[in-house]
């Protein structure tokens, strides 16, 4: 009796659970505050001149352990089990943070990194609310792909503030910022092929209908955790 | 046109309470971990117990606090104050600190170059009591935490005296505790800065330490021949 007792525990849904976790713990103690660190800083200030490979680095571990992105990177593709689909809202997302990333650093505007990255949390707390079905709820239609496209530009601005932290010289920005937007790039396909996978894993189960809303919940508190922390920040600074 | 499908939207009690409990969830998140961990704001206490406010600098305040409510241990002295020329003993004098009869001054110059991010510490040896004049300046604003470690009490009894951002500092110093006095500097910009210090005291000895560790350095007393301008070994 005690074995379909304990059988949830070796769902599929909690296999990725624990997947997801594993993925989310991965970067350690840096996952909450992806600061660019204090070692990469130190690092890219010695940097004078064209580098594309530490810049191309710096963009992917700053996407992959960068937990806002993945959240909403997660909250695009949850129901999208297309390729076509992925594809489409992706790149909705890429053209939108790169449009801001590269015009953030070299028009050099500033923004408030707190509050760029609070909006970040918000676009997670609104892609969860949609999937949610909150929208539908509310009789609203919304594009999605704008919704998408236009959280996309706050990535992109949070993405500048970080380059713009690093103190990037001037001799070679070029190359480095675009070295750094195509790493971004990498870096997201590198998170996508695993949240995608798991997900469409996930998908062929039968426990994913009924857990999607508690998962998706999951994801909005994420979001307002991402809120909050900005915010407070923003407060105490 | 793409049809994503969706689940069936779940009813509007459904929602809301789903949403009130992720709200709940990120506040009590935030509220027991984040905001401890990561800004020293802990309302519930429940930081401090599970000893997350210690990530957040917190601990600094605390040295800080307790190093600033002693009396007799800095005198700071203000630029218009130091005539043009004075030795450490009269400056120490004028701050009212007695020297014991036949007490041996030492002197040290400490130079160092410190590049981007680059930190660096400084510490004199001194006994409780044992009073010292000292003059830093750098070329640019630095952050520096002045602090001393006694040797009875570990790091826990650190105690801060002035923290901030400055480019000079003279005072007269009189140690509270037998232990390790001085400074820890960090270069905040992106170009770097020099940094030079002379102190007279009653000190025993000097360390420094940095990304490789604990040094001992010889005092390097100011005009005692060519060696003593190279000043301390920078690694």
């Amino acid at each position: 009796m005690l074995t379909p007792r304990l059988g949830w525990l070796v769902q599929p849904r909690m296999l990725l659970l624990l997947g997801l976790l594993l993925v989310l713990l991965m970067p350690g103690a840096d996952a909450f505050a992806h600061d660019i660190s204090e070692a990469d800083r130190a690092a890219v200030q010695r940097i004078d001149g064209p580098a594309p490979f530490p810049f191309l680095y710096l963009g992917a571990k700053h996407m992959v352990t960068g937990i806002d992105h993945v959240l909403f990177l997660i909250g695009v593709v949850f129901f999208l089990y297309r390729l076509r689909d992925v594809v489409l809202y992706v790149s909705m997302f890429t053209i939108g943070h790169s449009l801001t990333l590269l015009g953030g650093v070299l028009l050099d505007t500033g923004a408030n990194s707190y509050i760029v990255d609070a909006i970040i949390g918000f676009s997670v707390v609104y892609k969860a609310f949609e999937n949610l079905g909150g929208f539908r709820l509310l009789g609203f239609a919304l594009d999605t792909r704008l919704a998408v496209l236009g959280f996309g530009l706050f990535h992109g601005l949070g993405l500048a503030t970080k380059v713009r932290d690093l103190g990037l010289s001037d001799d070679g920005l070029l190359v480095n910022l675009v070295s750094f937007n195509v790493g971004v790039e990498v870096g997201q396909v590198a998170v996508l092929t695993v949240v995608v996978a798991l997900l469409n894993w996930w998908r062929a189960t039968r426990s994913f209908a009924p857990a999607a809303f508690y998962a998706n919940l999951a994801l909005m508190a994420g979001g307002f955790a991402l809120i909050g922390y900005q915010l407070t920040g923003y407060a105490a600074s | 046109m793409t049809e994503i499908p969706i689940a069936p939207p779940p009813s509007r009690k459904k929602l809301l309470v789903g949403m009130a409990a992720a709200v709940a969830v990120a506040a009590a998140g935030l509220v027991v971990f984040v905001l401890p961990a990561e800004y020293g704001i802990d309302p519930t206490g429940a930081g401090a117990a599970l000893g997350l406010t210690q990530l957040a600098g917190e601990e600094e305040n605390i040295y800080l606090k307790r190093g600033q409510a002693r009396t007799n241990v800095l005198f700071p002295i203000e630029p218009a104050e130091a005539p043009a020329r004075f030795t450490a003993s009269e400056m120490i004098a004028r701050k009212g600190v007695a020297l014991p009869a036949g007490a041996q001054l030492q002197s040290d110059r400490f130079e160092f170059e410190l590049l981007p991010y680059e930190g660096i510490e400084l510490k004199y040896v001194l006994d409780k009591g044992a009073p010292m004049f000292f003059s830093w300046h750098a070329m640019a604003p630095v952050n520096v935490d002045m602090h001393s470690h006694p040797f009875d009490g570990g790091e826990e009894a650190t105690e801060s005296f002035v923290i901030g951002d400055m480019r000079a500092q003279s005072a007269v110093y009189v140690a509270p505790f037998n232990g390790i006095h001085g400074w820890y500097w960090q270069n905040r910009s992106l170009e770097p800065v020099k940094l030079t210090l002379e102190a007279s005291g009653l000190f025993t000895g000097s360390k420094t330490f940095d990304q490789a560790g604990e040094h001992d350095r010889p005092l390097s007393p100011p005009g005692a021949g060519a060696d003593a301008g190279t000043g301390p070994a920078a690694d």
